[in-house]
Parts: C-alpha cells; sequence; structure tokens
C-alpha cells in the first residue's frame, strides 16, 4: 500500500503521483472538486495508470491532518475488486457487481451525492451485507449540481457508486456527537432524501418551529443553513447511536431536502451539537477503530469526515483532524457529503455529520 | 437506557405500516426486517416458514440464509414442546444476541444483532406487531393462493377454445354477464367487456331463427334453476355463419340467477353432424317414400327435412318446394306462434303434448284451403341428428262418412219421435187419427200428397187425403173396384204396392187419366195400415232408398191392414 498526495490538483501532479504508486494493482484516488478535473482532461491521465482505479472527487482532501480544497491523494492498493453501479434508476444486475466483491474483507464505497442513497445502501445490504466492512462517502460539490465527480475504471462518471472490494481489513470509529433532544417525530411522508411532512404538517415548519424553539434564533434572521447547519434530523437507533439526517435545503411545499434517505413512518428527532461535542465525538472514533483491530498489520489511516462538520468547525477543524490522526499511520481521506459506514455487526447506512476513521490493516508489505 | 413511550410507539408504528405496505408476503417481509435491522441496529435478519422443516422466505443480508445451520441447531436443542414462547433470546459466547420470534401460524424470524443488549420494553413492544406480522403473512399465503389460482384461471380461459362466461339468468329469459373470458373476442366476434356492457349484442348476432328459441331455453332454465345447453347460429345464414353451442349450470344454491358455462364454436362439427343428418334424412327418405300414408319430417329446428309423395298429394306442396321451409309453412296462420314456442320448449325440456298420439288439427293445403287430418308425431334419433316424423291421415272422407251417420241417426230419431206421436193421438185422440197420421208420413218422408183409405171387398174409401203444399185435409172419395180392376187385384196379392212411375206401373196405371195427370203425381207407395185392438195404430217403416218416390211427386196411399 503505497501513498503519494499532489497538494496542486493539476493533472500533471496527478501523473506524479500515479507515478509514485506504480506497481499497485489498484489505485484509490481522493481528488478535491477544486482541480476542476474533467471527463476529457482527466479520463486519459487515468487510463496512464495502467490499473483499475476508483475514488472521486469532493469539496475537500485530507492529508496528515490539513484538509485542501485542490489537490489529490493517490493510494496504491495491492488489490482491488472494483464495481461499478448505476444509482439514477432502482438498483438492477445485481449478480453482475455483486459477484467480483463477494468475500471481500472490506468494501470502500464512493457514490454521486446528488443520487437517491436508499436503493442502493438496500441492495448493497441485501446482496453483501453481514460480511465486509463498509466505508466511504458521498463526491461531488456542494452547489449538488449533478456532474462527473465518481472516479471509476473507466474514467469520471456521473450518477453511479464505485465500489472497491479489498482483502484488507478495516477498523471503524464511527460517531457524530449530536445529541436528540425532544420526543421524536413521525416522519408522516418521506420520498427518498426528501422528507415531505413530520406529523402531517410541511416538514419544515415543523422543523423550524422545533428548532427556533430550542436555540431561541430565526432562521428568518440568519438564513436557513446557519442555523439548520447546527440543528440535524437524528434517525433513532434501540441500542446504537441515532443516524443523522442533515437538512440542505427547503424546497417548494415545505419539503426538507436531506444528505440520506430518511424512511416513511420513522421516527425522527432534532439533534443539536456544538464544538465541543463534535471534537469528543472524533476522539470517540478514533478510540474505537483503534479498539476495533480486526488482524493485520495497519497501513492506513483513512478519514471520511462530513464537510458540513468542517463548516461548522471552522478554523477549528485542523484540530478534529489532528484528534482522528492515528499515530504511526498516515492519514488520508476527504471532506464528503455524506459518509457510509458499517462494521460487520451493524446495518449499512448512510450518515451524515459523521466522521469515519477506518484503520486499514493488512498482512501483505507495503508496497 | 430507558425507551421513551413515544421512541416505542414510533418503533410500533412504522413497523405496522410495513405490515401494511403490500399484499406480497416478500415486500411486507422485507419491509419489517428492514425496519428491525435500522431501528435495532441488526446485523442479519430472517423469516423462515413453517414449524418444523425451516424454509427460508425472506433473508436480509441475503446470505444470512446461512442462518438456517444454526436454527436447525435450535430445533435440536428445542426441548420438543410444540408450544413457542413468542420471544426468545439466545445469547451467543462471540457476543451476538439472537433474537428469535414465532410468527404465531407461520414460522420464525429471527434478528441477530451485537451491540449493547435491547432494553425488555423494545421486545415487549415487538411481540404484538410478532403476532401481526404473523398472520399478515397467513393472509399474504391466502392472497398468493388466490392469485396464483385467477393467474391459472386466467391462462386456462385464454388457451382454451371455449369461452368462460359467468352470467345471471332472469325468469324471462333476459341475460347478462358478469364475466366473459378473453375468448370470447375470437369466438364470438365480440370485445369481452363489450358483451358485459350490452348483453343483448349477443342475442343480436344470432340468426333470426334461433333468438326466440335461446330466450325460451334461458328462461325455462332459468326458472327451474337447471343447467341448460343449446346450439344456435352465429349469422344472418349465409357462408360465415357460424354454430354456436352455449352450455350453463347454475352456481351454488344461494347465487339465485348465477349461471357458469362454456360456449363453443361446434361449426366443425356441425359440418359433420350435417353431412350425418344429410345420410339420416336420405336414409329417411327411402323410408318414408315407401309408405302409403303421407309422412312428413322436420329437424330439431322444425325444418322440413321430409316429404313423401303421400304428402304431396294430401297438402298439394311438391317436395321441390317445400323441403327446407319451416313446418309452419303448413300450418293455418293462426297455430303458428303456439307450433314455436312448442318446438323450442320441447328442445329446452323434453316436454311435448303432442308426440306419440294420434291429434286432429287442420293443415294448411298449398291451395289456401284447411285440410282436416289427424297428426301422429314421433321423435326420432339417426345419425346423432333428433328427428321428428309426423304422419298425416285425411279426414275428409271418414268425416263425411261420419255426419251421414249423424243425419240417419237423426232420421230415425224424427221416425221415432213421429210414431210416439202417433201413438200418443191414438190413444187420446182416435178420431184426430187419420189426419194426424197423414200430416207426419208427409212431413217424415218430405211427400207432397198422403192419404189413407179404408178397404172394403170392392171399393176403398178415403179416411184422410192431406196435400203437404196447401196444407188442406179431405176425405170421403170412394174407388169402385170395377173402375180400378188392376189395382184392386193388386191390393189383394201384394201387402205393398211400389210403383216409381204410376203411370206405367201395372196395379197404379188405371188411375193415370182420373187422378196421375191431374195431380201432377209420378210415383206411387201403397203400404197396409194395421190397427191393433180395434185402433188405427201404424206399424210400419218407411223404406230407404230403392223406392223410385220423389219427393213433392209422390202419393202415398195407407190402408188398413187386416
Amino acid at each position: 500500500m503505497s501513498i503519494a498526495f499532489d497538494p496542486t490538483g493539476a493533472l500533471d501532479g496527478l501523473r506524479a503521483a500515479l507515478d509514485h504508486v506504480r506497481g499497485a494493482r489498484s489505485v484509490q484516488i481522493l481528488a478535491a472538486i477544486g482541480n476542476g478535473w474533467t471527463p476529457e482532461t482527466t479520463d486519459p491521465v487515468l487510463a496512464e495508470a495502467g490499473v483499475p482505479v476508483f475514488g472521486g472527487l469532493f469539496p475537500r482532501v485530507i492529508f496528515d491532518g490539513q484538509s485542501h480544497d485542490r489537490g489529490a491523494v493517490v493510494i496504491g492498493h495491492d488489490e482491488a475488486r472494483i464495481a461499478v453501479i448505476d444509482c439514477t434508476g432502482s438498483i438492477a444486475h445485481a449478480d453482475t457487481w455483486a459477484l467480483p466483491l463477494r468475500g471481500s474483507r472490506t468494501i470502500i464505497i464512493y457514490l454521486d451525492a446528488t443520487c437517491p442513497t436508499g436503493p442502493l445502501t438496500s441492495s448493497l445490504f441485501r446482496e453483501l451485507g453481514a460480511g465486509p466492512t463498509w466505508l466511504g462517502g458521498g463526491a461531488g460539490a456542494l452547489d449538488f449540481v449533478r456532474q462527473p465527480v465518481v472516479i471509476t475504471p473507466s474514467g469520471l462518471r456521473a450518477g453511479v457508486a464505485v465500489l472497491a472490494g479489498l482483502d484488507a481489513t478495516a477498523s471503524l470509529g464511527v460517531t457524530h456527537g449530536w445529541r436528540a433532544f425532544g420526543e421524536p417525530m413521525l416522519v408522516s411522508e418521506a420520498r427518498g432524501n426528501d422528507i415531505v411532512s413530520l406529523v402531517w404538517r410541511p416538514a419544515y415548519e415543523a422543523y423550524r418551529e422545533a428548532v427556533e424553539a430550542h436555540s431561541g434564533r430565526s432562521f428568518e434572521a440568519e438564513g436557513f443553513f446557519a442555523l439548520a447547519s447546527t440543528y440535524p434530523l437524528m434517525l433513532e437507533r434501540f441500542g446504537a447511536e441515532g443516524v443523522v439526517r442533515d437538512p440542505l435545503a427547503v424546497l417548494p411545499g415545505g419539503v426538507l431536502r436531506c444528505a440520506g434517505e430518511v424512511p416513511s413512518h420513522a421516527g425522527i428527532c432534532i439533534a443539536h451539537g456544538d464544538v465541543a461535542g463534535m471534537l469528543a465525538a472524533a476522539r470517540a472514533a478514533r478510540e474505537r477503530a483503534a479498539a476495533d483491530r480486526s488482524g493485520g498489520t495497519p497501513r492506513l489511516a483513512l478519514t471520511l469526515d462530513c464537510i458540513s462538520r468542517a463548516l461548522l468547525l471552522g478554523d477549528r477543524l485542523p484540530e478534529e483532524l489532528e484528534i482522528l490522526r492515528v499515530p504511526g499511520l498516515a492519514q488520508v481521506g476527504a471532506l464528503t457529503i455524506g459518509e457510509v459506514a458499517s462494521t460487520r455487526d451493524s446495518f449499512l447506512q448512510i450518515h451524515n455529520k459523521t466522521t469515519v476513521l477506518a484503520v486499514i490493516a493488512s498482512d501483505k508489505a507495503p508496497g | 437506557m430507558k425507551p421513551s413511550a413515544a421512541q416505542l410507539s414510533g418503533l410500533q408504528y412504522e413497523l405496522a405500516m410495513a405490515l401494511s405496505s403490500s399484499l406480497e408476503l416478500e415486500p411486507i417481509l422485507e419491509a419489517v426486517l428492514s425496519v428491525l435491522l435500522r431501528q435495532l441496529d441488526g446485523r442479519t435478519a430472517v423469516v423462515l416458514a413453517g414449524d418444523g422443516a425451516r424454509t427460508p422466505l425472506v433473508a436480509l443480508p441475503r446470505a444470512a440464509a446461512a442462518m438456517m445451520t444454526w436454527l436447525q441447531a435450535d430445533e435440536t436443542r428445542a426441548d420438543g414442546s410444540t408450544e413457542q414462547p413468542l420471544h426468545r433470546l439466545y445469547l451467543e459466547p462471540n457476543g451476538v444476541e439472537l433474537h428469535r420470534f414465532s410468527l404465531s401460524g407461520f414460522g420464525v424470524l429471527v434478528l441477530e444483532r451485537r451491540g449493547p443488549p435491547l432494553p425488555a420494553e423494545v421486545m415487549r413492544a415487538l411481540e404484538p406487531l410478532m403476532e401481526r406480522l404473523g398472520r399478515a403473512a397467513r393472509a399474504c399465503l391466502d392472497h398468493a393462493t388466490v392469485r396464483a389460482s385467477e393467474a391459472r384461471f386466467s391462462e386456462l380461459a385464454a388457451t382454451v377454445p371455449e369461452v368462460i362466461f359467468e352470467c345471471r339468468l332472469a325468469a324471462s329469459g333476459e341475460l347478462s354477464f358478469d364475466y366473459v373470458s378473453p375468448r370470447g373476442d375470437a369466438v364470438l366476434g365480440l370485445d369481452p367487456a363489450t358483451l358485459v356492457e350490452q348483453p343483448r349484442a349477443l342475442v343480436d348476432r344470432l340468426h333470426p331463427d334461433d333468438r326466440e328459441g335461446l330466450v325460451i331455453a334461458l328462461g325455462v332454465a332459468a326458472s327451474r334453476r337447471e343447467s341448460f345447453e343449446h346450439r344456435v347460429r352465429l349469422g344472418d345464414g349465409g357462408p360465415q355463419t357460424r354454430w354456436l353451442r352455449i352450455a350453463a349450470n347454475p352456481r351454488g344454491p344461494r347465487e339465485d340467477d348465477r349461471f357458469s358455462g362454456l360456449m363453443e364454436d361446434i361449426s366443425a362439427q356441425q359440418q359433420v353432424a350435417t353431412a350425418e343428418r344429410e345420410a339420416a334424412r336420405l336414409r329417411m327418405s327411402s323410408l318414408l317414400g315407401l309408405a302409403g300414408d303421407a309422412m312428413v319430417g322436420a329437424d330439431s329446428s322444425g325444418r322440413i327435412t321430409h316429404w313423401n309423395r303421400a304428402a304431396e298429394a294430401l297438402l298439394g306442396y311438391p317436395a321441390s318446394t317445400i323441403l327446407g321451409e319451416p313446418l309452419a309453412q303448413i300450418m293455418p296462420e293462426r297455430m303458428r306462434a303456439a307450433h314455436a314456442a312448442g318446438m323450442a320448449r320441447h328442445m329446452a325440456t323434453g316436454e311435448s303434448g303432442i308426440l306419440g298420439r294420434p291429434v286432429e288439427l287442420p293443415a294448411l293445403h298449398a291451395d289456401g284451403r284447411e285440410v282436416q287430418v289427424e297428426l301422429l308425431v314421433s321423435r326420432v334419433e339417426d345419425g346423432g341428428e333428433v328427428f321428428f316424423i309426423a304422419v298425416l291421415r285425411d279426414l275428409t272422407e271418414r268425416l263425411r262418412a261420419e255426419r251421414e251417420r249423424a243425419r240417419s241417426v237423426a232420421e230415425e230419431q224424427r221416425f221415432a219421435s213421429a210414431l210416439v206421436e202417433l201413438g200418443r193421438v191414438a190413444l187420446t185422440d182416435p178420431v184426430g187419427l187419420h189426419g194426424r197420421l197423414t200430416s207426419i208420413v208427409a212431413a217424415v218422408l218430405d211427400i207432397a200428397r198422403v192419404s189413407v183409405w179404408s178397404l172394403d171387398p170392392a171399393s176403398i174409401t178415403c179416411l184422410d187425403l192431406f196435400e203437404a203444399v196447401e196444407g188442406l185435409h179431405s176425405a170421403g172419395l170412394v174407388l169402385e173396384e170395377q173402375a180400378f180392376r188392376p189395382y184392386f187385384a193388386a191390393l189383394r196379392e201384394e201387402s205393398v204396392i211400389i210403383a216409381p212411375d204410376a203411370r206405367t206401373h201395372r196395379a197404379t196405371s188405371c188411375f193415370r187419366e182420373s187422378y196421375l195427370e191431374p195431380f201432377g203425381i209420378v210415383s206411387m207407395l201403397d203400404v197396409p195400415v194395421r190397427t191393433l185392438a180395434g185402433r188405427a195404430c201404424c206399424a210400419w217403416r218407411p223404406r230407404s232408398g230403392g223406392t223410385g218416390v220423389t219427393p213433392r211427386s209422390a202419393s202415398v196411399s195407407m190402408r188398413p191392414g187386416s
């Protein structure tokens, strides 16, 4: 497993990084959306790698305790079985994409953040769940305009998810630090990532009322994102930390669009958090990842941190990234739009506003 | 941490909604398992059918079907009791929790998870929902069974050559369809949906001659709630006309007027049957041709199929023009409706008022007159076809003879009445006897002159002469033997003198100039009148025929006999 980082984000830098990991049997590329890569310019460079590539373009990339809005992290893997899934509609041809991934200990997934996530995670869990450890995140820009942001063996693609099955193990720490308050509200209607109504009221109306009552602040005065970023929604679970849903925008009719699927008829709470809580959660994630050692020699600390946490943390983001560093391991990763994380002992879900720290371990010597 | 009531309600509500999310078993189970996995952070979940040999129905993820091995071990560990607790928790050495829920009457649900133990309140909240899941799963299976049956029926209905239908029959014979299978389009040339909306469309497509018969047959079947089978033609009788067999059975006893059945295009069979029928007709014709009586054959639709020479002679229709025509053509107009109704009823029910017994009725001759015939109708089956053979006997002669006999009897009754009257007069009015006698004889025999004479040795004296035309009685005339010797000689030699031509008869020619010619008398009948107990008593009978007596121009003399 070899690693290279190009802070320029230029294609020449990418070439150089790819040269650095040459000899790997597959290459993971985490690049910043700010690089401005397009299929026309990038695909030929990716093809020069000569091995299957996977990864994505993210709001920022992480390397050694810093986040960068330009640049690319290139990781050479000893092996990887890669599949690409079209996520624009129902998930079909499971036999085709699931077959090469069966038996993988770890599956890394990067998906176009503009795609609905429910059908994808359901299909993945149905076909491959309960075996591998899952991790990954949503690629794309914060304007949520669909564009080619997923790096696949055939180049940059839009509307897809790329999956890489590894024999390496991954120890996960997944936390968010948000705390629900009040009683859960019924999601009386939801469509994919959009909550239409809460307790049969327009979703935004019910959400705004609860948030403004709790915070004493006003959406009108501060703007939606400023307040909503500190009041995410949370799907509660029994015996496990709730799953956060980040409200991204208000659509006509009071519909709340979230970064992840919200099931109809579920109970959902409003959560709140602060910087101290976020940082405490990051520490918990690192401790869990360290505790959940599945065997093999640790090779890499892959950090997938939610971009909305970065926005909330502001200039204290490096503090969180520092907390997430694992001594003796290179820290690489990305600030993502939604995170995927599931140990082999839990249900596969998309998370929001969550920190995912994966310690990748392998018995093979680094390349 | 103890969950709040709202959290538990939320779990129950989401599961309840998952239970009602579909009528299909697998989507329901998958929805329930997904909720459980997400809410309880489960690792795998599986639903298995059956209490004994477990059959995995839905597993999330699919690889969780591997839990079967564990479950079989679980069954082995079971204490043999058939009563399974609603929820059982197994704690494995590796920290895995296995929650086993009994789905009443259906199977089991197993959820595998790791992590902090679930609060007991959660399990209690799940128990009623597991009960409901068992019921819902059974309902889904029932629904699936019904749907499978419906699918099999639909496939069958689309592939069998017959049209399958459900209908309602009113006692009036009115027909309406609840269902017509897709084959209706090909067999009937009618869109099944159209037929359901406009059942009359079927009747309208039938041959006009077959419509009434079908309605009657349907009405009979409806009123008796019994099976019926009827054959009709689709079309106007042209080359495209096809034969249709309609058969139906009443539905269950509580379904009143509902029937279900089949409609089948039997044109091909009918062609064979037509050939066989033609052969049978020829056989029948050759047999009927030998018969001396008029014989007419008809098929089940009432068309004339046989017509022998005797029938031609009786009713005047040549076989070449009458064959193929409806039987009604040889019936007076007033009888045709009753015939059609009777024929349809017989074909529908087998009942008949005329089969096997002679019936007298009028037939219509080709020249328009009615001919009274005796009709004996028999039902014959030949070559699978039903024929009706009618023997017709001309009743004209027999009726004339009967009328003659009736007239004779009437005359005898008149004579008998006259004799009774004479006897009564002789007893009650001896003086008027002679006048009554001549009047009665004149009336009975329709004769112009009747007289009664007393016979002496050498003369006869007129006791009463009745001239019927004038209605006059007279008496007293005396005829001497010396003037009319031949007549007196005959009186002595013959008891009765019959003189058809009185002017030339040896006994009466002597009256020619003095009596016969002046009064225009051409015949005479002279009979003795015997007396009993000194009273005049007529005891003679008029001779019938051969007397030569001509009414209005004969003279009858009666003389007292000894």
